[in-house]
């Protein structure tokens, strides 16, 4: 079993992990993706994380 | 964006919402800009990085994937809110098969339900028989789907640990007692899931799940207090030292360092 608390840095808002920034979707497409940096993520920081379920993913702007 | 907000609380956890600032302000102050508006605590994910992109040029804009991550509409959020909806709906109603053999149909069902001992059993079973129609067919998919059910198990006990190590052992807790129910019919998957359980209520965990609760209950008067709650942000603080070099410490101290944002 897997559980070692002891060296843990932010783990509920950082996250490791490439990001393709400017890979351009098309309907079809199967994209790989991965968080660095996120909030809420409850573990799941990948593409492969979310599977089972559908994503939104909503870009918006606070400008 | 309040719109996409919505359909992860009408919708719950049979969907993600990944929320992605994608103007540059940056991750705390649009994590901020989140917590000050009330747009926290429902589920969905912030981010400011992008993880792809739609080509629509930094406007406002959305990605739509299925269950099998393929991308299947795209483009405006604010004129095709009506289309998200209904392909959602249709997403996450009675789920397509397809022409997979029906007694393969009968495990993923089962493991819909959430039901993982017992969906296993059933892989097992069309495995050892699979019938004298199409019997290479049905082999492939009754493996495919064993795959799938031990997948949901492991993928159940790396979200508790996970859940364990950043500060959330109530609910880790939680889960590890679902899941031991779920998987009640198979020895093996029933020992993993007792031995988390009994991790959980160990001393180990005894002051943070106090802690978890307090905290919680402040992350939650923080989420619905527009204004920055200062006198949740302060107990935050203390409950961030009291509870110094744990998960639920660390926790807080990445929501006492987010608030600042928000102020």
């Amino acid at each position: 079993m897997r559980l070692n608390v002891a060296h843990l840095a932010l783990p509920a808002i950082l996250m490791v992990g490439a990001v393709t920034d400017a890979q351009v979707v098309e309907v079809g497409d199967v994209p790989t993706y991965s968080f660095e940096q996120a909030y809420n993520t409850m573990g799941s920081s990948k593409a492969s994380d979310f599977l089972g379920k559908p994503i939104l993913v909503d870009f918006w702007g606070t400008r | 964006m309040p719109a996409a907000i919505k359909l992860q609380q009408e919708f719950g956890e049979r969907i993600q919402v990944i929320l992605v600032e994608s103007q540059g302000t940056g991750y705390e102050k649009s994590v901020g800009f989140a917590l000050k508006a009330g747009w926290l605590g429902n589920g969905a994910i912030w981010t400011s990085q992008r993880p792809f992109s739609t080509g629509s040029g930094g406007l406002p804009s959305f990605a739509l994937l299925d269950g099998s991550g393929k991308v299947i509409l795209k483009g405006s959020s604010n004129s095709m809110h009506g289309q998200i909806v209904d392909e959602i709906e249709r997403m996450v109603g009675k789920p397509d098969y397809g022409d997979m053999p029906k007694s393969v149909q009968k495990v993923y069902k089962e493991l819909n339900k959430g039901k993982i001992a017992s969906a296993y059993s059933m892989a097992e079973k069309v495995i050892a028989k699979p019938g004298s129609k199409d019997a290479s067919i049905v082999l492939a998919a009754a493996e495919a789907s064993l795959v799938a059910v031990q997948g949901r198990f492991d993928s159940q006990v790396s979200s508790i640990n996970w859940l364990a190590e950043s500060g959330y052992p109530i609910r880790a807790l939680e889960t590890a007692k679902d899941l031991s129910k779920n998987v009640a019919k198979n020895d093996d998957m029933k020992m993993s899931a007792s031995a988390l359980i009994e991790m959980l209520e160990g001393d180990e965990f005894k002051e943070q799940m106090k802690w978890d609760k307090s905290l919680t209950k402040l992350e939650m008067a923080m989420y619905e207090n527009k204004e920055g709650d200062p006198r949740s942000i302060k107990k935050i603080e203390e409950l961030k030292d009291e509870a110094a070099g744990t998960p639920v410490g660390t926790r807080a101290e990445g929501l006492a360092y987010i608030a600042k944002f928000a102020r």
